[in-house]
């Protein structure tokens, strides 16, 4: 069974319609990136999928369940996770307060078991717990915002840009940790990128969006190795 | 001296309820809430109406005061605030609330005429009777050390569920990113109808020792509220330590204003100008009020812009 199916989607916000007719799936433990130019809709289709906008026609599906009219939290609780580009954690919030909250509806027991886990994934973090988040740099909060999502022991993680905080010397190093994600967490993963290059490089599959259409979906590599695509839309 | 000092201690310790209450409806959908008076006076008629029929001082009905109004006042928010909260702008939200206030009144106006035919007791312009408690050779009324006690209670219950349990961190969570609560599975609804409850109760306790030192009548509520948003103002509009430090610094300085114009023979009904000054002075001069002074850091809770 494909962990997320969207079909024919169409979305935007209020009455303006960003994303049109998109259809893509997801599989166990794949790695999809979605890539395009800036404005293409690629964070749209996001929230689009996360219950965050408007959707006008088509149908999201997690696990075979249609969850298009599910409002976030529910999808929250279904095993799907969503991190937006920014505002990703609570800045007035302690990295302990922020990763509780994440697992507000555990009984202690689970969020122990659970936090141990997300501290082998993330050892850095077992030093920064009484700090405010405010007080964090750009990667710590992008790790505080990842460990935030795994704690919800989620099937599928949808990441915005989780490298637009970072210097580029370690855009590198954060996607090959996005894998290590997947292999270790055993979770499926979306990834929304502005790096293509590097995000197709550790990705299973890709979807080139451009003003809010799919003009490529398929093999990661494939896109990589479709010299127009690449030069035209990606700029590789 | 010691009546005045004990009235602006009084009258800070209503105001500070108040403010707080204001400033979680403010924090939560935005709101400047003009109902929240009305809130106070449903207080005070609970209070009323139970002491007259149980025959119990109305102290003895701040609780079931503080459950009524936090459920007008979550009534308010599921029926009419909630379903406007993502599709309005604060304009409209605050038009909405002066509506709200009129027919919260003009309510209360009713039950107050209804309230008199039923229990044949005067419903307008009504006063409580205190008890006298004795300290350091002085007679003090007895809402000064209740109102103290009630207030220090609640601020500190409020503080110990923001702070210190599940619920509170999801509140704040929830006030300071209501999406990102959202998609980590954070009912941001029931947090915001939790706020508002508690925004309403706590509006309600305040009405309860409001006839202990003045007459009041369901029209109370509205002369209340322009003291109370100037609490909220001057304290740092969205910071409850600022709404508790702004409703003692302004309920302070009005008893203190209102003393100096007695003493010189001008009307005390020229009180408001002090706090139509104070909020202006702190919007053009410090607009984040006194929290601003230590924003970050302790009672703070704000959302992002």
């Amino acid at each position: 069974m494909r962990v997320l199916e969207v079909k024919g989607l169409r979305a935007g916000y209020g009455q303006m319609e960003i994303v049109s007719n998109v259809t893509f799936d997801v599989g166990d433990r794949e790695v999809v990136a979605v890539v395009g130019p800036n404005g293409s809709g690629k964070s749209t289709l996001l929230k689009a999928v996360f219950g965050l906008c408007r959707v006008f026609s088509g149908a999201v599906l997690f696990k075979g369940e249609d969850v298009t009219r599910l409002p976030p939290h529910k999808r929250s609780r279904l095993g799907m996770a969503y991190l937006p580009q920014t505002g990703n954690v609570f800045e007035s919030l302690t990295v302990r307060e922020n990763l509780m909250l994440a697992a507000h509806d555990l009984d202690e027991e689970e969020v122990r078991k659970r936090l141990e886990g997300v501290l082998s994934l993330f050892p850095e973090l077992g030093g920064l717990m009484r700090r405010k988040v405010r007080t964090l740099s750009g990667g710590e909060r992008q790790i505080v915002a990842l460990s935030m999502s795994l704690l919800r022991n989620p099937s599928l993680v949808m990441l915005d840009e989780p490298t637009a905080a970072l210097a580029p010397r370690l855009v590198k190093q954060a996607l090959k940790r996005v894998v290590e994600l997947r292999d270790e967490a055993g979770v499926s993963i979306v990834l929304v990128e502005q790096n293509a290059l590097s995000a197709l490089e550790v990705s299973d599959k890709a979807l080139l969006m451009v003003s809010g259409t799919v003009k490529f979906w398929g093999g990661a590599r494939e896109l990589l190795e479709d010299r127009e695509l690449a030069k035209t839309y990606l700029g590789l | 001296m010691l009546d005045l000092l004990v009235g602006a201690l009084v009258y800070s310790n209503l105001l500070a309820l108040m403010a707080v209450g204001l400033s979680l409806a403010l924090i939560t959908c935005r709101v400047s809430n003009f109902a929240h008076g009305d809130f106070a006076m449903v207080g005070v008629y609970v209070a009323y109406t139970l002491s007259v029929v149980a025959g119990l001082t109305p102290y003895a009905w701040i609780p079931a005061a503080f459950a009524f109004g936090g459920l007008v006042s979550l009534l308010a928010y599921l029926l009419v605030f909630e379903p406007l909260r993502e599709r309005t702008d604060l304009v409209t939200l605050m038009v909405v609330s002066m509506a709200l206030d009129m027919v919260l009144r003009y309510s209360l106006h009713v039950y107050a005429d209804l309230m008199q035919q039923w229990l044949r007791v005067y419903t307008r312009l009504f006063m409580f009777d205190d008890f006298l408690v004795e300290a350091a050779g002085s007679r003090l009324p007895g809402v000064l050390p209740a109102s103290t006690a009630v207030v220090a209670a609640l601020l500190a219950s409020l503080y110990v569920l923001l702070y210190k349990t599940r619920v509170g961190v999801a509140m704040r969570a929830a006030i300071e990113n209501p999406g990102l609560a959202e998609a980590l599975g954070v009912s941001v609804r029931r947090v915001f109808a939790l706020s508002w409850f508690l925004s309403g109760a706590l509006a309600a306790t305040a009405g309860v020792f409001l006839p202990f030192r003045i007459m009041v009548s369901p029209d109370t509520g509205w002369s209340m509220l322009l003291p109370t948003f100037a609490a909220v103002t001057v304290g740092g509009i969205g910071s409850l330590g600022g709404s508790v430090l702004g409703a003692y610094l302004i309920g302070f300085s009005e008893t203190v204003l209102a003393y100096q114009l007695a003493q010189v023979g001008i009307s005390t009904a020229y009180r408001p100008l002090l706090t139509f000054a104070a909020i202006i002075v702190t919007l053009l001069v410090y607009p984040r009020g006194l929290s601003g002074l230590w924003s970050g850091k302790g009672w703070s809770l704000r959302r992002r812009s």
